[in-house]
């Protein structure tokens, strides 16, 4: 195999790695409760603030939107005993 | 912001537990990922840690072996197995957190495994974490909405002669694959700059 063929070969492993790395993580993000995505949360945005984070909001719109709809739930849920 | 007492982290604890660790087994680490994205650029959600390390496939079994004597889980019934088919070890850290940890065979993970920088969490611990450049061409060539999040956020951090690096290395590495759309994303990553 010539060297160009080889790091390609090696370029196609690389990709590939991730296309089931991403697979992974989708099933995993799947069978996490709804506890552990909080939990999840509340860790990341504590990692920001131990490493000196000091923004108004830790996450982009988005990921803040999704946090606020989930405690909500989470809260809703608490609440009503489930 | 609260400016009460700094909370802890199970993120922290875990780069803290992975770096030992893999420095004890001398296994060449650079933390990748959203911890690398919240170290180097702004915070993110992560619910993982992320690492590319040296190429241990000749000495997987006890890698392995090892980890797990440090506390480390498996995530899959046949790690090993699963690392030497797909590159990638995936483990739990003692404090809980998903571990992958890709294992860098190509020439530009190896560059970014030898230049990564040392940082102090703080824990106190020291991690070795990927260079702005790496991560960006890393990004580049991820394709989930997220990377490009990411991507727009790490080039911020890079010198202009790092952006012109990344580009150049990203444009190469696409062109093995056959592909444009690596490069397309660092160039709308970099042309957001100009808008910033």
């Amino acid at each position: 195999m010539g060297q160009m063929d080889e790091v390609r070969e090696r370029m196609l492993a690389y990709m590939a790695k991730f296309a089931v790395l991403n697979e992974v993580k989708r099933r995993e993000a799947q069978s996490r409760t709804l506890e552990e995505r909080v939990r999840m949360m509340d860790d990341a945005y504590a990692f920001g603030v131990s490493q000196g984070w000091t923004g108004e909001k830790p996450f982009d719109f988005e990921h803040n939107r999704r946090w606020l709809t989930l405690k909500r739930k989470h809260v809703e849920r608490s609440d009503a005993g489930i | 912001m609260s400016s009460g007492p700094t909370p802890e982290s199970r993120l922290s604890e875990a780069a803290s537990e992975l770096g030992k660790a893999l420095e004890s087994l001398d296994v060449p680490y650079a933390i990748i990922g959203g911890v690398a994205i919240s170290l180097m650029a702004r915070p993110r959600l992560t619910a993982d840690l992320d690492a590319v390390i040296g190429d241990i496939l000749d000495r997987l079994p006890e890698v392995v072996l090892e980890l797990t004597r440090l506390g480390f889980a498996a995530r899959v019934p046949d790690p090993v197995a699963f690392a030497a088919t797909n590159l990638v070890l995936l483990v739990r850290s003692p404090s809980g957190v998903p571990v992958d940890l890709s294992i860098g065979l190509t020439g530009f993970e190896q560059v970014a495994l030898s230049r990564a920088l040392t940082l102090r969490l703080a824990t106190g611990s020291l991690v070795r974490v990927c260079r702005p450049v790496d991560l960006a061409v890393m990004k580049a060539l991820a394709d989930r909405s997220k990377d490009m999040d990411d991507l727009k956020e790490i080039v911020v951090r890079c010198t202009e002669r790092e952006r012109e690096e990344a580009l150049a290395t990203t444009s190469a590495l696409a062109e093995l694959l056959g592909t444009r759309s690596p490069t397309d994303r660092l160039e709308a990553a970099l042309k957001s700059l100009e808008g910033a």
